[in-house]
């Protein structure tokens, strides 16, 4: 089945590095007022790295889950080829 | 005064774009976990096959919607840092103790529903009853998501408030008849995030902009909201409740009344793959909530510092919209979409959830139980999409009716308390007494539900009377649950008990029949995954932030 964290890492890279890149293109000047005091920061920049890694993050666990199934499953295949030759010896 | 109008975000391609990406991904779950749904179990309960964190996470964000965003941050707003009671009071305790005590009589008997445990450890009337009010409270409830979501998205955006409801539902249809409860699960998760990102970045913002939690509790009107328990003795708090009604009825009854006992959130746990997993599915929710007020009650605190229009009695300025004003004011574009984005998730998973608990009820418990027993399980799979098709159109019926009430807290606590806190009375004395009868349970059930409408009707007439519509829940679900306990004990004594061998595994002293293997017991495991150990932890941290925060 899907492993959750595939499309949830996927989802947060695309946004992430979507955010990341449009703030430093358009960094928010003096549109932005808050009780008449700027933000303090071009939050889009930061926000969007962070997200980026977190979905890098989800990304390599899920993938690292499937790699290790995949060994286990490679491992159990080959025991039951070993098992099988021995029979037929 | 500072006009916000002037100084907001409008939407722009990028935020747009942010919000397309999120549908295509919503989407795309749904459709490639269809292949998975092969039978009705699959469909409707997960097939008992999602690892723990994932249903610990789908447990914390399924009541996760529109209610616990909009509504927490429109409470602290209004009512300050007793909003936290909702978290450290409300629910922490309550999800300990549905782990440690009552999961594993969920678990173990292999219900598929809450209804279904009614049946076991009781009778037939008893499970119709609950299955039937649990199907209208849960459709009554769906509608407060689409009803909030459509508000936003008329404020923030200017979307037409019925084509964002069909949307929305549209959106929520296509991934739960797809993937059933999995998708509703994995959507749940991915909701989770986006809502931790989404939000966060407001109370970082807020509490740059004022330094220091200290600065801003200085700019309080009322030096009461930085405190949790400190007026609730001399009962001039802006809650307006006392001592016996937060307690009782908020840590008591209607607390553990939801958690333990709304089948909207065991049947997350219940997803799970094994006992262990799903007596740690509470837990593993809990440690996060403990820390919500931070995306909820914060934005609220700020909101009402820096807007000071909040609250009057202007309708675009209702206490409801604190956190989408906050995302209009504070966030870039960009940002500013992902914010949305957030709150669409939590629109969406909070419908999602009542939705696939409708069709599971419905399916199993009205439909499999009275009306087509004995069919082919392709019948009922066939079925549960049907329930979750009909689920979806009922909700958008009930969406245009809570749209009469003037508080969406207000809408969901009074429903709590015909619903969930009799229940609640019930499942205390059905799963640690086994003097409880059948019928004792029954009529102490039908008592207590007909004893809050009663008292909700006395309310409305003026006979009752209460400071606050809060507090006037929190008494309410005291009565109902008070009836339905001393009824059902009175009965009780007055019938016959169902035969101890009936028993088995439904109540506590009750030997249970199954063996360890089999109930799905994992013996050795580390402390750190041993529910009652995280209980203790999780009471301790809760109590040193009632204390931080006093």
């Amino acid at each position: 089945m899907l492993d959750v964290r595939l499309p949830i890492g996927l989802l947060f890279l695309v946004l992430g590095s979507m955010l990341a890149i449009y703030g430093y293109m358009n960094p928010p000047v003096d549109k932005l007022y808050f009780n008449h005091v700027g933000l303090p920061l071009n939050i889009n920049v930061p926000w969007g790295i962070l997200m980026t890694i977190f979905g890098i993050i989800m990304v390599s666990l899920a993938w690292l889950d499937r790699a290790a199934a995949l060994e286990r499953e490679l491992k159990a295949k080959a025991e039951k080829g070993n098992a099988d030759a021995v029979d037929a010896g | 005064m500072n006009n916000i109008a002037t100084h907001s975000v409008t939407a722009q391609p990028i935020d747009y774009a942010v919000i397309l990406i999120y549908f295509f991904f919503v989407l795309g779950v749904g459709f490639k976990l269809k292949k998975n749904m092969k039978s009705c179990d699959d469909f409707l309960l997960a097939g008992h096959r999602i690892p723990s964190w994932v249903t610990g996470l789908a447990f914390l964000s399924a009541n996760l919607g529109a209610i616990e965003v909009m509504g927490m941050a429109a409470n602290a707003a209004q009512y300050g840092m007793m909003t936290c009671h909702f978290y450290w009071l409300g629910a922490i305790p309550a999800m300990v103790f549905l782990a440690v005590f009552m999961m594993p009589f969920y678990y173990k008997s292999k219900i598929r529903s809450v209804p279904e445990y009614l049946r076991k450890r009781f009778n037939e009337p008893t499970r119709a009853l609950n299955a039937i009010s649990f199907a209208v409270m849960t459709v009554l409830m769906s509608g407060i998501n689409l009803y909030a979501m459509a508000l936003v998205f008329k404020l923030l955006l200017n979307w037409d408030m019925n084509a964002s409801i069909a949307v929305a539902a549209l959106v929520v249809l296509a991934y739960t008849i797809t993937g059933g409860l999995t998708s509703s699960i994995y959507n749940e998760v991915l909701q989770f995030f986006l809502i931790v990102f989404g939000l966060l970045p407001v109370s970082i913002l807020g509490l740059m902009r004022f330094g220091s939690w200290q600065n801003l509790c200085e700019q309080f009107g009322n030096p009461g909201f930085a405190h949790i328990w400190m007026e609730v003795g001399n009962g001039r708090n802006p809650m307006g409740v006392d001592m016996l009604g937060l307690i009782g009825g908020l840590g008591f009854v209607l607390s553990f009344g939801y958690w333990c006992t709304d089948f909207l959130v065991i049947q997350r746990a219940l997803a799970a793959e094994d006992l262990k997993a799903a007596q740690m599915t509470p837990i593993i929710a809990a440690f996060p909530k403990i820390f919500f007020p931070l995306l909820t009650v914060l934005p609220g605190l700020i909101a009402i510092v820096l807007i000071p229009q909040l609250g009057s009695n202007n309708d675009n300025f209702s206490y409801n919209m604190a956190i989408p004003y906050l995302l209009s004011v504070m966030y870039p574009n960009g940002l500013f979409g992902l914010g949305i984005t957030a709150l669409l998730a939590s629109f969406m998973s909070g419908m999602a959830g009542n939705v696939t608990a409708f069709n599971t009820v419905w399916t199993y418990d009205i439909y499999q139980s009275y009306i087509a027993k004995d069919k082919p399980d392709s019948h009922y799979l066939w079925m549960g999409r049907v329930a979750t098709a009909v689920g979806i159109l009922v909700s958008v019926g009930t969406c245009y009716l809570v749209m009469n009430f003037r508080n969406i807290m207000d809408y969901m606590q009074l429903i709590f308390t015909f619903f969930n806190a009799p229940l609640f009375a019930t499942f205390l004395l059905g799963m640690f007494f086994k003097r409880t009868s059948p019928w004792g349970a029954f009529y102490g059930l039908l008592s207590g539900t007909i004893a809050a409408f009663v008292h909700y009707i006395l309310t409305v007439k003026g006979v009752v009377h209460y400071t606050s519509d809060m507090a006037g829940n929190f008494h309410r679900s005291i009565v109902a649950w008070t009836v339905c306990l001393v009824v059902t004990l009175i009965i009780s004594y007055l019938t016959k008990p169902k035969p101890i061998e009936e028993l088995r595994g439904l109540v506590w002293g009750v030997e249970d029949s199954l063996s360890a293997a089999e109930a799905g017991v994992v013996k050795k495991s580390s402390i750190l995954t041993n529910p009652a150990f995280c209980g203790v932890v999780l009471l301790i941290v809760t109590a040193y932030f009632n204390y931080l925060f006093f």
